[in-house]
């Protein structure tokens, strides 16, 4: 109910493929440690604000994560001083990412194949 | 596991640390920080509040149960007054309930402490029996079970294993510390056998101990006389203990928890059936028209207690006729009296339940108390279920919501079975610790003087707690889940919907039982009205003379090792002992105890222009002349005793009487009573020997309902084996006791002193049962109207509030604000009416089986209903003042907005 305002602000973003936020959240931990605040504004701030996470649906995901042990979690303290759980890279993680990556490729490619075709009938 | 083991907690605080880092990160970006916050939620989306992933493992039900057991406990602690009031209903029905009960089965049900108690079988004769008796409950004399022993075994096939005789009585035993009264049983050889009794130590009585009269000095002591009176000595049996001055052997001691048949006495001490006169100065063994014993006998396999009539039966009947031969016969039998005497039934009743002795007359009072007890527990369901009811209309809005979010109806129901289950459990604990204390305070009612002596225990009956909580639980649960059934049955969005306009879901049901309650309490009301009245004319009519200043006591210098001539010396020395007291005002004795519940009593052969036998056996005793100037009661015609009333040889030369002014107006109303002539009815038609010399004032001689036409003959006109002391002083005190005690040990240090007291504390005894009834009835009628003005201020509350609007239409439209009261009142009106109308003839129904514990007061006294019934009506009206403010106060704008 209280996300009707935030939602008509973002109308041109993109919500996420299910499946896709494993990658993201992977490729964001590359960088090096996070919590899940810093994750979901890493995943806005680096797509260009196009692609939404409600940052609720962050953490299913990375409890996911953490159970398949692609990712670590602890309790740290932040930049501010706040207590916050970070989050790094395993190193099944790491070959998960390349390996999830590569599929995606895969996927882009196929997609794009299917997608730039001619048209066979345009109208009727 | 999902998450490793993560708990909800840790899971919770990484996402409020979320919020917060969003937080602070939007005030850095310059959001104002009172948006920030909402704004930082938002972005976290619907998952705000931890919601379970689909993958949630399902909670066990340890945890369903806990919480459901919290979400109870705050409904519960949402609604304090409805919750106190099941809770306080369920504590006094359950802890009430078992306390009664266990007496009850005490009282009239429980078998005693014996092997094979249903195997125990108890002779009864039903018809006339032509003769006297002394004791209670099924009296059987002597000779008969002798005979009916020796018939017995003569049959081919046996009915009984055993059969033994027993009968009680009082004797003074001689310890170190001093002479005191002990409870003795005479019993036969086999009555220890029949009972399954085996020693503790040394042995029990046999068929040995049967053979000579007076021959067998030998005792056994209970084994709770043997540990508190003689110190547990292991090596007691074989040492002597002197019984009435007469040394008996200890033969054995009894095991723990058998104190005897009769439960209503603890036996002490138990000795030969052969010793019986010397126990006692009467009942010869070998008299016909006597009666004094209890018959036991235990059944052979196989074999049934109407079986065992039926066999005994024709010999009986023969029997009856021999009977006729034996000398002790009465001459000059009517025919009537005859045929009822030719038609008797030896019959063999279960016997397994021991005799209740005086403790019988509690049958009634402890019946009475059940019925009320029960109704109790009744109104106290009704209550429950009324209250719950009352939770689950109010809430009907609260479940169609949650119904409509989806919510399921076993999910409801489940809450609902929680919260009953909730008030069950802790009500019924709390009954159920509570119970013992009920029982104290209801035995604590008959626990006076001689009723102590009662075996009765406070302890409490397993299966009476059990019943009492079982009936509890199982009401508190329906009373909780059958409504909720309803309620989950519902439709949502037409609860809803109902709930926006009226609650009037269940009100029927609900009036039902607050109609119910109101009528229950007018039961009670009557009741404990009835009773107190009772009380209270007993005590206001008093026994018809002054109690202050009196005091009694008793000697039985024969248990002291007197013989008759001298006990009559003695007895007449602390006499004049007393009297010569300063502090003593008069002094006198008689030979039976007043106002003791019973006495002497015999039918009269009445001489005046013809001769007569009166219908009724009439309470008698034998006074000294300064008996009734004691007392303060006057000769009214005629002389009273005087020095010439006197025999002062052995044996008894009675020749004058005195009788009350009952026994002239039911006996003599048309005749001149002085000179009269009378007897003993037991002796046939005769030369009647005794002349009426006096007449006095109708006093209570048995007990304070005594109404009974009296005779009284001079102490000194016979031989005095017992004395029963009354002194008049100034003021009855313990220092008056002390001397008075001085002037016994001053005749003969050797007499034992019994039953000091004054008599006020006599009367006490005597009302223990109506003060038991009085006190416990107000404390339920109390009980069941507070119950009733909690259920009717429930409902109208309740009304007064679906009504709102009504009522604010109606004020809109012009009726003065105050109408609305009047509309509420006479709705509590309507339901107290219907619930008077309905208990009425209920309460005039149980009043007519309690008449005979009435006195004073007629169960259809027009005073007491109308005070009843105008009680309950302004308490019922009280209820409704409030509801019906409230509805006064209703602003018809208010009413409407609250829709």
């Amino acid at each position: 109910m209280t996300t009707q305002p935030d939602r008509t602000d973002v109308d041109d973003r993109i919500e996420l493929l299910q499946g896709t936020l494993d990658i993201l959240i992977l490729r964001t931990l590359k960088r090096g440690a996070q919590h899940g605040q810093g994750i979901a504004r890493a995943i806005q701030d680096t797509s260009g604000d196009t692609l939404l996470v409600d940052h609720g649906s962050l953490y299913p995901a990375l409890q996911r994560l953490e159970k398949k042990r692609w990712i670590s979690g602890d309790w740290g303290v932040s930049s501010n001083n706040r207590r916050a759980r970070f989050y790094e890279l395993t190193a099944s993680g790491e070959k998960q990412l390349v390996t999830a990556r590569a599929r995606w490729a895969r996927l882009v490619a196929a997609m794009d194949r299917v997608l730039d075709q001619e048209p066979e009938m345009e109208g009727s | 596991m999902w998450g490793k083991g993560r708990s909800d907690r840790d899971r919770a605080e990484e996402q409020q640390s979320h919020i917060d880092l969003e937080t602070d990160q939007l005030i850095a970006e310059g959001v104002a920080s009172e948006k920030a916050r909402a704004m930082a939620r938002a972005r976290f989306g619907h998952n705000a509040h931890l919601e379970r992933p689909t993958s949630w493992p399902r909670p066990s039900w340890l945890a369903i149960i806990a919480r459901d057991t919290r979400y109870a406990s705050r409904q519960l602690a949402h609604a304090p007054v409805a919750t106190a009031t099941i809770l306080l209903s369920l504590v006094i029905g359950i802890g009430v309930n078992s306390a009664i009960f266990s007496l009850a089965d005490q009282v009239l049900v429980r078998a005693l402490p014996v092997e094979a108690p249903h195997e125990i079988v108890q002779l009864d004769w039903q018809g006339e029996f032509m003769g006297g008796g002394r004791g209670f409950g099924s009296l059987i004399p002597h000779p008969l079970y002798v005979d009916v022993r020796a018939h017995h075994d003569s049959l081919g096939s046996p009915l009984f294993r055993h059969i033994a005789a027993r009968s009680p009585g009082r004797v003074t035993v001689s310890l170190q510390e001093g002479t005191e009264r002990a409870q003795v049983e005479l019993v036969t050889g086999d009555y220890f056998a029949l009972f399954g009794i085996r020693p503790e130590l040394g042995r029990v009585f046999t068929a040995d101990d049967d053979q000579v009269l007076d021959g067998h000095a030998v005792v056994i002591l209970s084994h709770t006389y043997w540990r508190t009176r003689l110190g547990a000595d292991p090596d007691i049996v074989g040492t002597e203990l002197r019984i009435n001055a007469r040394p008996f052997t200890i033969v054995g001691v009894a095991p723990p928890g058998f104190h005897g048949t009769d439960w209503s006495v603890s036996t002490e001490l138990w000795m030969p059936m052969m010793m019986n006169a010397f126990v006692h100065d009467w009942g010869e063994l070998d008299e016909h028209r006597v009666r004094f014993q209890h018959v036991y006998a235990r059944l052979m396999d196989g074999v049934d207690a109407g079986r065992a009539q039926a066999t005994l039966q024709p010999w009986f009947e023969r029997r009856l006729v021999t009977d006729m031969e034996q000398e002790e016969w009465p001459a000059d039998v009517e025919a009537a009296k005859l045929d009822q005497y030719l038609a008797s039934t030896l019959a063999i009743n279960a016997g397994g339940q021991g005799q209740a002795g005086r403790a019988e007359e509690l049958r009634s009072p402890i019946v009475i108390l059940s019925a009320a007890t029960a109704l109790v527990l009744l109104l106290a369901c009704l209550n429950v279920a009324n209250l719950s009811l009352a939770q689950t209309v109010s809430r009907s809005r609260e479940t169609g919501v949650r119904a409509a979010l989806g919510a399921s109806r076993r999910r409801l129901m489940a809450e609902r079975l929680a919260e009953a289950g909730l008030l069950a459990g802790i009500g019924t604990g709390a009954g159920v610790l509570l119970a013992p204390f009920f029982g104290r305070w209801i035995l604590s009612f008959l626990q006076v003087g001689d009723v102590a002596a009662l075996a009765l225990r406070p302890e409490l009956d397993l299966r009476a707690l059990f019943t009492a909580g079982m009936i509890a639980v199982v009401a508190t649960l329906l009373s909780g889940v059958g409504p909720a059934w309803f309620a989950g049955a519902t439709e949502p969005i037409g609860a809803l919907k109902a709930a926006g306009r009226s609650m009037t879901g269940g009100m029927g049901l609900r009036r039902a039982l607050v109609v119910g309650q109101v009528g229950l309490a007018l039961v009670f009301l009557v009741g404990a009205t009835l009773f107190g009245l009772t009380l209270r004319s007993l005590k206001l009519d008093g026994p018809g003379f002054a109690t202050d200043g009196l005091m009694t006591f008793t000697v039985n210098p024969l248990n002291d090792g007197y013989e008759l001539p001298e006990s009559k010396l003695a007895i007449e020395q602390i006499l004049r002992g007393l009297q010569k007291l300063p502090e003593v005002d008069e002094a006198s004795v008689s030979s039976f105890a007043l106002l003791t519940g019973g006495g002497w009593g015999n039918t009269m052969l009445v001489e005046s222009d013809r001769q007569f036998m009166t219908e009724e056996a009439m309470p008698m005793n034998a006074v000294s002349p300064e008996f009734f100037d004691t007392l303060g009661v006057r000769v009214v015609r005629g002389r009273n005793f005087d020095d010439t009333d006197r025999y002062d040889e052995e044996g008894w030369l009675l020749r004058s009487a005195i009788v009350s002014e009952e026994f002239v107006r039911r006996y003599l109303p048309d005749h001149e009573p002085l000179g009269v002539r009378i007897d003993f009815g037991f002796g046939g038609f005769r030369e009647p020997r005794v002349e009426i010399v006096g007449v006095v004032q109708d006093y209570r001689e048995q007990d304070l309902r005594d109404r009974e036409p009296k005779v009284y003959f001079s102490v000194w006109e016979r031989t005095v084996n017992r004395g029963v002391f009354y002194i008049r002083a100034q003021q009855s005190s313990e220092a008056l006791g002390g001397r008075l005690l001085e002037v016994v040990k001053g005749v003969d240090p050797m007499i034992t002193v019994s039953d000091l007291r004054t008599f006020d504390g006599q009367i006490d005894r005597l009302l223990v049962f109506e003060r038991m009834l009085a006190t416990l009835g107000s404390a339920f009628a109390g009980f069941a109207l507070l119950l009733a003005m909690i259920g009717i201020y429930g409902v109208l509350s309740f009304a007064a509030q679906s009504r709102s609007k009504e009522i604010g239409i109606r004020v809109a439209l012009g009726a003065r604000p105050g109408s609305a009261a009047g509309l509420i009142l006479s709705d509590a009106a309507k339901l107290a009416l219907i619930g008077v109308t309905v208990a009425l003839p209920v309460a005039y129904a149980l009043g007519r089986l309690v008449e005979t514990q009435l006195y004073g007061v007629g169960t259809l006294d027009p005073m007491v209903l109308a005070g009843c019934v105008s009680l309950l009506l302004a308490v019922c009206l009280a209820a409704s003042a409030a509801p019906a403010l409230r509805a006064a106060r209703v602003d018809p704008q208010e009413a409407f907005r609250a829709e």
